[in-house]
């Protein structure tokens, strides 16, 4: 068993990173200085680490989720987390801890933008960059471009219904 | 052959193998070289992909795999957040509803104001003034039951902080430390205001 330590710099607030180790999904801490870290033990000596950002509107259930959100919040009156960018980040790297014990891998995330390098890496281990990408999420694009009209239709909807309401029950 | 014959010649063998070792010596750094300018370009290449890598995937998308329970703990401080910011919302409409007591009070010395500022002439400028001063004791009425109204709101923002406060501690690595702050203050605050509001009903007899 070897141990390695993977840090992540340069997250931002509404950023979720995460980690696979060969295909496996790492849990990360995130410390004091906000910076997230997770210590992985490895049998191997050669292994890919994959992170990836993680949005909300990628996941299960993702349209009934934002629906209640916009209700909840009072057509996203209230919602601070609105996702806007669909800006999302593919880095893949091989890393070779052959003849050690254990290593210690340190990225910092550059700033979001739709194309371009996503991070930095150091590391006292050998290590080949496969991928390191920032890119535009085509399917997250869309699915925020759907959102945004049927909130609009709901929103609509609702004053239709409320003025009709108005009319009928309060006034009449 | 004596031992001796058979020593001189493998001094002499030696003698010639030296500079053959040191031939072999120097290609096997020669080959060694020749290998990492190899690996060298076998770097080039990879960077060379990565960027046409960058390039075909730059409007696709990647399925990832994140585990459900963080995908809970995501929802559930999302709702924290939103529940938050609208227990800041009924915490400043409780404290209005309450303090709208005040309102009859500012309506009275507007009134007076006029009367006095104008020294009564505002009766003859406007003719249905005296209406104005009718207004007021339906105004005091109309807004004394909007108070314990506000005990209600009051209370509806306490149970919305609490409830906020809980959702958000559960992600541990997405919560913000300034906004459970500024909740906590909201849950403070409304507790506060809802014992002050009822001990102000009790007095009023409500």
């Amino acid at each position: 068993m070897k141990a390695l330590t993977l840090k992540i710099k340069g997250v931002g607030k509404r950023f979720r990173p995460t980690v696979e180790v060969d295909g496996k999904v790492v849990g990360l801490k995130k410390n004091q200085f906000g910076n997230f870290e997770a210590r992985v033990n490895v049998d191997k000596d050669k292994f890919d680490i994959r992170i990836s950002r993680f949005l909300e509107i990628n996941s299960r259930l993702w349209f009934l989720k934002a629906i209640f959100y916009f209700l909840i919040s009072i057509f996203g009156i209230f919602d601070s987390r609105k996702e806007k960018s669909s800006v999302a980040l593919d880095c893949h790297f091989s890393i070779d801890m052959s003849s050690r014990d254990g290593g210690m891998v340190e990225l910092k995330l550059n700033s979001l933008r739709t194309q371009g390098r996503a991070c930095e890496i150091t590391s006292d281990c050998a290590v080949i960059e496969n991928k390191n990408e920032y890119f535009v999420d085509l399917r997250t694009k869309k699915r925020i471009k759907l959102l945004r009209w049927v909130k609009f239709l709901i929103f609509v909807g609702s004053m239709v219904g409320l003025a009709f309401i108005f009319k009928n029950v309060v006034i009449g | 052959m004596s031992d001796l014959q058979q020593n001189e010649e493998r001094k002499g063998e030696e003698i010639v193998s030296q500079p053959l070792q040191e031939e072999v010596k120097q290609e096997t750094l020669k080959e060694e070289a020749k290998q990492v300018t190899l690996q060298e370009n076998i770097f080039e290449r990879q960077t060379l992909v990565v960027t046409q890598e960058v390039k075909s995937t730059s409007s696709g998308h990647i399925d990832i795999s994140f585990p459900t329970g963080e995908i809970g703990k995501i929802f559930s401080s999302h709702l924290g957040e939103i529940l938050s910011n609208l227990s800041i919302l009924s915490l400043i409409v409780g404290i209005c509803l309450f303090f709208s007591f005040f309102i009859p009070v500012l309506y009275f010395c507007l009134l007076v104001f006029l009367t006095l500022g104008t020294l009564g002439s505002v009766f003859a400028l406007i003719p249905n003034f005296g209406e104005w001063w009718a207004l007021l004791p339906k105004l005091s009425s109309t807004i004394g039951s909007t108070i314990p109204i506000s005990l209600w709101v009051l209370g509806a923002t306490s149970l919305l902080s609490l409830v906020s406060l809980i959702l958000m501690a559960v992600d541990k690595n997405g919560r913000s430390r300034g906004r459970m702050i500024v909740t906590v203050i909201v849950a403070v605050l409304s507790v506060l205001a809802c014992f002050i509001v009822y001990s102000n009903l009790g007095g009023m007899g409500l």
